[in-house]
């Protein structure tokens, strides 16, 4: 970073920066007097998991600051993490990207298998879920996925939701300033309508 | 008037209000009461009343060589006569302020003579007084005190002044029974009771605050509201209780008031100019006298209409405390998010520390408000003034950028700030001799100093304030019993910048001399782009949460507050108040023609901080960061107030974690020990500059979905979406 600092005119911006966990979370709690009873700190992507064991410290000390913790996850980490995970964390935001074993296969490169292994897991050692299913045009917008997800999220006894998120294609600024291809594809945002008409199949298939 | 086109009603089926927000605007009241309030906001009345400026007093023999005084009391008594009545087919409450100077601020009437009688406003007189007890009582009172054969010629004079008001509002009250009595038959029943008797329902006393509120204004007059749920809440309470009401009837009365209060709204003068500020500020919940919140029904009433209706004519304030209401805070974050700047905030356990240091009594410190602006005054007790100043130009002044000659030398920093203060004392001295010591000389001709000579001492405000009866004194000789002198600093945070900038490029990193320095800005950074580049970009400045500059900002209050102690201290005594705050408004671009370049790297002209906001375009941290740095000084100093403006994008406001998230800078706005919050929501249409002008809008943040972004960083289409966002819902 050091050509970031030593730059005259500030025309270098880091993306990133190292940090300790003491040092995190003397930046979280600098806002602590902002956060009320319900705020505090959300781990959010990539995957905050990809640092395990050193996340899960973060979330301990941050629990016993008496924050409230949420983590964003696409739910695809070691196991053995779980027992350990559950009790700091106060709200997961759970991927669930598909339901359809061999497409999930196709468009992200693994089985979902792990992903729900994980979550019916957490579930049962009680850890508060809300279910987050991007929706992809001409992907996984069928009936099939929402009866699929709504299946799952009964069989959750803490899940207390799902969001359905439109597909975007908003990371293409950030491929393009790497100098890569624009990735995005527009074929794939659906349109309100459509969103509106995922959602009430989920809804159906929840019986609700 | 020319090129003032004629307001035009719309044929609009269902009226739909502007909202900055995602979420749409809530309906509650009558589709009628909201047509006419659309009427109302786009210039209706406000039209009309430009159509008779003035009532006439030509006809009136030797009005020239009258005195002020006498010419005075029979100005406002032609008024009441003849003003034209306004009586709308929705309204609830009557009264209006019809005739057109009074929108400019003037006593409205026309004598052929040069000059003109001006109007008073920053202020929020007593309303207390007229609904629980009536104006009978108060003639009563007056004409006691006029028995008392020991008073002098002036007392009297006064005392009968006060009664001839009096009698110019039981006029125009008697023309409004009279154009009530057969087309709104439940109005004219209320005005039998009120004004003049104490008010006995939630109806009558909002009829008895309107009444008199409509009166003054009439006469040019522009004073605040105050503590509107202090005032009503009992009465809507009473009422509920007996059944003599609904909240959705309450709701349309408190409309009905609303509406009115945009009746100086004119078709072509763009809204969010200034235009429609006359100064008449809300303030609610806080604590009552003894202590205890007083949040009511009304709150949530006066908060569900500015929901609903895009109404910015009565800015209000919101006092909020450690304990404020969880409801509450969800009620106010759910009208900031419609944007239009309706609502602020103070963080009442501040101001009220603040006035007890001050020597106000803890009962009274308790019902502040303010002057309907947003400095804090005790209602219908305070004559106020603050006398704004530039501290940027005495700090630069100081270190030698605006003068041609020799360039001082300060071999550190402290040196720089010893000679800032003596500068600062030199003004604050001539301050305390121009409003204090020159208004207490014997035979002092305070209505010059007030700039009033033509429209002598306003009685028309002195009735209404608390103890000009009492003291048998104008409202502008010492009738009311607090008399308030405010010096205001601008450009404070500028200060603690260019110290920032000073120490580190002279005396830590040894980059130039301070005397280069110095001569570099004389010549507005020429010939030094790149030194100028790297104090603006290398530093963190005032605003992003970093000591070191914030340490400066919080040593400037401190060391301002002292200087003015000193100059009380040293100076001759009076029964005055003479206590510092921080603003600037619109000042701070007022005063770029005399500002030089800054040593953190600003050229000249470029827009420097508003109030005790950042300087644009240096806080990049956030707006959590903004009020953490501006709660480090001990704001408890800054008597009058300490602003701080925060601008959000109403995208920031959406949907359930927008809320939260306002909520959020409430909590830590209150916790830290902030005085005074004004949460600014931005619209498309400075969006829309911002794209076409990037560099002056560097700093306008946006929330994208789970994070908030700069603006100015986003590429085009990302731009696009929050634009798309921002003008849903628009008309």
């Amino acid at each position: 970073m050091s050509c970031v600092s030593a730059c005259p005119t500030g025309a270098l911006e880091a993306a990133a920066e190292c940090m300790t966990i003491d040092e995190i979370l003397t930046e979280v709690l600098k806002d602590k007097a902002f956060y009320g009873k319900k705020g505090g700190l959300t781990l959010s992507g990539g995957e905050p998991l990809f640092h395990g064991e050193k996340t899960i410290e973060l979330l301990r000390r941050a629990k016993a600051e008496g924050l409230n913790t949420a983590v964003e996850t696409c739910g695809y980490f070691p196991e053995e993490l779980i027992e350990k995970l559950v009790p700091v964390v106060d709200t997961f935001l759970w991927d669930i990207k598909d339901t359809d074993r061999n497409r999930h296969k196709l468009m992200t490169g693994v089985y979902p298998d792990l992903i729900i292994s994980n979550l019916k897991k957490a579930d049962s050692l009680g850890a508060v879920t809300v279910l987050r299913c991007i929706a992809v045009k001409t992907v996984n917008l069928t009936p099939e996925h929402a009866k699929a997800v709504a299946e799952l999220k009964s069989k959750l006894a803490h899940c207390r939701g799902i969001d359905v998120l439109p597909y975007h294609i908003y990371g293409s600024s950030k491929a393009v300033a790497l100098g890569r291809d624009d990735n995005g594809n527009k074929a794939w945002i659906p349109s309100d309508a459509e969103i509106r008409e995922f959602k009430k199949q989920i809804k159906l298939f929840s019986g609700k | 008037m020319k090129g003032r086109s004629a307001f035009c009603r719309q044929a609009i089926i269902m009226i739909k209000f502007y909202t900055a927000s995602k979420t749409p605007r809530p309906v509650r009241l009558p589709e009628t009461i909201r047509q006419w309030a659309w009427d109302s906001l786009h210039g209706m009345y406000g039209d009309e009343a430009m159509k008779q400026k003035t009532v006439s007093l030509c006809d009136i023999e030797n009005i020239e060589s009258m005195s002020p005084e006498d010419r005075y009391d029979i100005a406002i008594r032609r008024i009441a006569e003849k003003a034209p009545i306004r009586v709308c087919e929705y309204e609830k409450v009557s009264g209006s302020a019809t005739l057109g100077l009074a929108v400019r601020h003037c006593t409205p009437v026309y004598w052929g003579g040069d000059g003109r009688m001006g109007g008073q406003s920053h202020l929020t007189v007593d309303f207390e007084e007229t609904i629980r007890f009536g104006l009978d009582a108060k003639q009563n009172r007056i004409e006691e005190k006029l028995k008392d054969a020991s008073i002098n010629d002036e007392e009297r004079r006064v005392l009968q002044s006060f009664l001839s008001t009096i009698e110019s509002f039981r006029i125009y009250h008697g023309r409004y029974l009279e154009a009530t009595k057969d087309t709104h038959p439940d109005i004219y029943e209320t005005l039998k009771v009120v004004p003049f008797h104490p008010a006995t329902t939630f109806r009558e006393a909002v009829q008895a605050l309107w009444m008199e509120f409509s009166f003054l204004r009439l006469c040019g007059t522009w004073p605040g509201i105050g503590r509107i749920d202090y005032l009503l809440g009992d009465y809507l309470k009473n009422d509920l209780k007996e059944g003599r009401t609904t909240i959705e009837e309450a709701r349309e009365v408190l409309a009905t008031m609303f509406i009115k209060g945009c009746e100086w709204i004119e078709s072509c003068t763009r809204r969010g100019t200034g235009d429609a500020q006359h100064y008449q500020n809300i303030v609610l919940a806080g604590v009552d006298k003894n202590g205890k919140e007083i949040t009511n029904e009304v709150t949530y009433l006066v908060l569900d209409i500015v929901e609903e209706l895009p109404i910015s004519d009565f800015p209000i304030s919101i006092r909020l405390n450690s304990k404020t209401p969880a409801k509450l805070l969800d009620k106010a974050a759910r009208v900031v998010r419609h944007g239009g700047g309706v609502i602020a905030f103070y963080n009442e356990e501040v101001v009220i520390d603040a006035l007890l240091k001050d020597g106000y009594e803890l009962e009274e410190a308790r019902q502040f408000a303010n002057d309907g602006c947003w400095e804090v005054q005790i209602p219908g007790k305070t004559h106020f003034a603050y006398w704004p100043f530039d501290g940027l130009d005495i700090f630069n002044r100081t270190v030698g950028t605006v003068t041609y000659g020799e360039i001082p030398d300060f071999a550190c920093i402290d040196d720089i700030i010893n000679a800032f203060r003596a500068g600062l004392k030199d003004t604050i001295k001539m301050m305390y001799y121009e409003s204090v010591e020159r208004w207490f000389l014997p035979g002092s001709d305070r209505l010059r100093l007030r700039g009033q000579k033509m429209c002598a001492e306003i009685n028309v405000v002195g009735v209404f304030e608390g103890d000009c009866i009492e003291r048998m004194s104008s409202y502008h000789n010492c009738g009311t019993k607090y008399f308030v002198r405010s010096p205001h600093i601008g450009g404070l945070p500028d200060i603690a910048n260019s110290l920032l900038a000073i120490q580190k490029l002279v005396y830590e990193e040894k980059l130039i001399s301070f005397k280069e320095l110095i001569a570099a800005l004389r010549n507005n950074w020429e010939g030094h782009e790149e030194l100028r580049n790297y104090a603006r970009t290398k530093y963190n400045y005032y605003g992003n949460d970093s000591d070191e500059a914030d340490n400066y900002y919080v040593r400037l209050v401190d060391l301002f507050a002292d200087v003015v102690k000193e100059v009380i201290g040293e100076g001759p005594k009076y029964d005055a108040h003479f206590v510092p705050g921080i603003s600037t408004f619109g000042r701070n671009v007022d005063w770029l023609p005399t500002r030089t370049a800054t040593a953190f790297g600003y050229k000249k002209g470029e827009i420097l901080a508003g109030n005790a906001s950042p300087t644009p375009d240096t806080d990049f941290s956030g707006a959590t960061s903004v009020i953490r740095s501006y709660c480090k000084a001990d704001l408890r100093k800054m008597t009058t107030g300490a602003a701080l403006d925060l601008k959000i994008s109403p995208q920031t406001l959406t949907g359930r974690n927008g809320l939260e998230a306002l909520k959020g800078l409430m909590r830590g706005f209150v916790t830290l020990g902030g005085f005074f919050f004004q949460p600014d929501t931005v619209d498309v249409e400075t969006l829309l500059a911002a794209q076409k002008d990037p560099q002056s809008f560097k700093t306008l943040s946006v929330r994208v979905s789970g994070w908030n972004a700069r603006f100015v960083t986003l590429n085009d289409e990302w731009q696009q979406m929050i634009i798309d966002r921002t003008s849903q819902g628009n008309l």
